[in-house]
């Protein structure tokens, strides 16, 4: 696979997750919007962090998902971490 | 007879039940009627010591609120919400366009989330500090739930959380009422909630010798004043009430359940767990709640009384009761539909009571086949079938570990 389709599949997991956990629909979270836009607040991405780690292994430190990010900015710090671990 | 020096009297305009004895009034008021327990024994409680328990049959969070707002949320909270939701619309009221600054909420709550805490310090102890979830604080803080309904409910007025354990739910409608007459708010969203079947809590209370151990055959269980009474069967549920001052309700021609029109709460100084032995506190609590409604003892019709089925409450309930209104009024305990649903019960049994004096019916206590000679005292309590009558003043008592104890006077609007 591409790094491209690497991260686009990645988008598609983590929109998954999200939507299957909080309850999110998919579309919202495809659209470009902000976590904030989304009513997704520091609380709900520290959750978000157990659960990536849980069950995708991937290790993020508190406060690098930002409730400023939208769904592709958080992938591609996401992205960074899988190609680490 | 309506209209007897109420003039501290506040409004119930709207009621929310989310009981074990169903969702919405309608339901809950058929199924105390009924005099039907509504204890099971419960999947969730495998293998523990009591395993029975009154949950709200088909509460169904994720319908009620959606996903995006239930996980996020225990379900003492849940609950809570789609109670004061009930409440409002029963009110006819809408937050969409009421003045939320002159809104208030006062909701009784003992245990919290416990459930959720019981579940993460699980995974603490089983894994590592960095498995805890954000959420486990504010899922679990017992204010939490004033705050929910506050923002659901978009209230700015003040909101507060009542912790007198079984008490709650009747220290939350008396607060209320001081802050309606206190000028404070216009309008107050008052109840009570509780969701604390848990295992660890269930132990805790069996440990204790408060449950009932009939667990083979859990719909006899909860039996409030019984000679076989062994203890009370846990239950969850919540119960709003929408409080209005009388004028106010009658000039927007709000249909009016009742009145609350005393309320006095006392503490025994006592015990940690048991109650004074005659009910001292409690006859007090009552004696000063009809002081305050302006009402003498022998009007009083109804009780709607704690009654937990446990040998020592009934017992001493039943002496407090005496004491004060003698033999006249008809005891009722809907606990033996109900179960105890601890923190709500004062609010759960509140609305009830607005509901007898509403509807001129009394429900029955349930289970009742003989009562119990050891009691001292000539009560008349109500079984077997619920008594059609037209009452105008009707009280509902609580009582709480730690020796709160809480009386409530209502009155025909």
């Amino acid at each position: 696979m591409t790094a491209l389709s690497v991260e686009f599949s990645l988008k598609h997991q983590v929109s998954g997750l999200i939507s299957d956990k909080f309850g999110l629909d998919e579309a919202e979270l495809l659209s470009g919007a902000t976590f904030d836009e989304l009513d997704i607040d520091s609380l709900i991405l520290v959750e978000l962090s157990l659960i990536l780690r849980k069950e995708m292994g991937i290790v993020l430190v508190e406060g690098e998902l930002k409730s400023s990010f939208t769904l592709d900015e958080a992938v591609a710090v996401i992205a960074a971490k899988a190609d680490q671990a | 007879m309506s209209g007897v020096a109420r003039g501290r009297g506040v409004a119930v305009t709207g009621i929310g039940l989310v009981t074990p004895a169903g969702i919405g009034v309608d339901e809950n008021w058929r199924r105390v009627l009924s005099g039907v327990s509504a204890a099971t024994t419960d999947p969730e409680l495998k293998g523990e010591r009591v395993d029975i328990s009154c949950r709200v049959p088909g509460f169904d969070a994720t319908a009620e609120l959606g996903r995006r707002n239930a996980w996020k949320l225990d379900r003492f909270a849940q609950l809570a919400i789609v109670s004061a939701r009930q409440a409002v619309t029963d009110a006819g009221l809408d937050c969409g366009s009421w003045d939320g600054t002159r809104v208030g909420v006062v909701i009784g709550n003992s245990l919290g989330g416990v459930a959720t805490l019981e579940k993460q310090l699980r995974t603490y102890f089983e894994g590592t500090p960095d498995d805890v979830s954000a959420l486990m604080i504010p899922m679990g803080m017992v204010n939490m739930v004033a705050g929910y309904v506050a923002m659901d409910q978009k209230i700015h007025g003040p909101s507060l959380v009542t912790a007198t354990a079984c008490a709650s739910g009747a220290s939350a409608i008396g607060t209320a009422r001081e802050w309606l007459l206190s000028g404070l708010c216009d309008v107050v969203l008052a109840g009570g909630t509780e969701s604390a079947i848990s295992p660890g809590t269930l132990n805790g209370l069996s440990r204790m010798g408060a449950l009932s151990s009939r667990t083979d055959d859990p719909a006899a269980a909860s039996r409030p004043f019984a000679h076989d009474r062994d203890g009370f069967v846990a239950g969850e549920g919540a119960a709003i009430l929408v409080l209005e001052r009388c004028e106010d309700a009658t000039a927007r021609n709000a249909r009016r359940y009742a009145d609350i029109a005393g309320f006095c709460a006392t503490s025994d100084a006592h015990h940690a767990t048991a109650p004074h032995p005659q009910g001292a506190g409690l006859a007090r609590a009552l004696r000063d709640a009809l002081n305050d409604a302006g009402v003498l003892p022998d009007e009083v019709e109804h009780v709607n009384a704690h009654g937990t089925s446990t040998p020592m409450n009934d017992l001493t309930e039943a002496r407090a009761l005496h004491s004060v209104l003698g033999d006249r009024a008809a005891v009722t305990s809907t606990k033996g539909v109900t179960g105890h649903t601890l923190a709500a019960a004062g609010a759960v049994e509140a609305a009830y009571t607005a509901l007898a004096l509403h509807h001129g019916a009394l429900p029955p206590t349930a289970n009742v086949d003989s009562l119990d000679p050891s009691i001292d005292v000539d009560i008349d309590v109500v079984t077997g079938q619920a008594r059609q009558k037209r009452i105008q003043v009707a009280a509902s008592t609580s009582l709480g570990f730690g020796g709160h104890n809480a009386a409530l006077v209502l009155t025909a609007a």
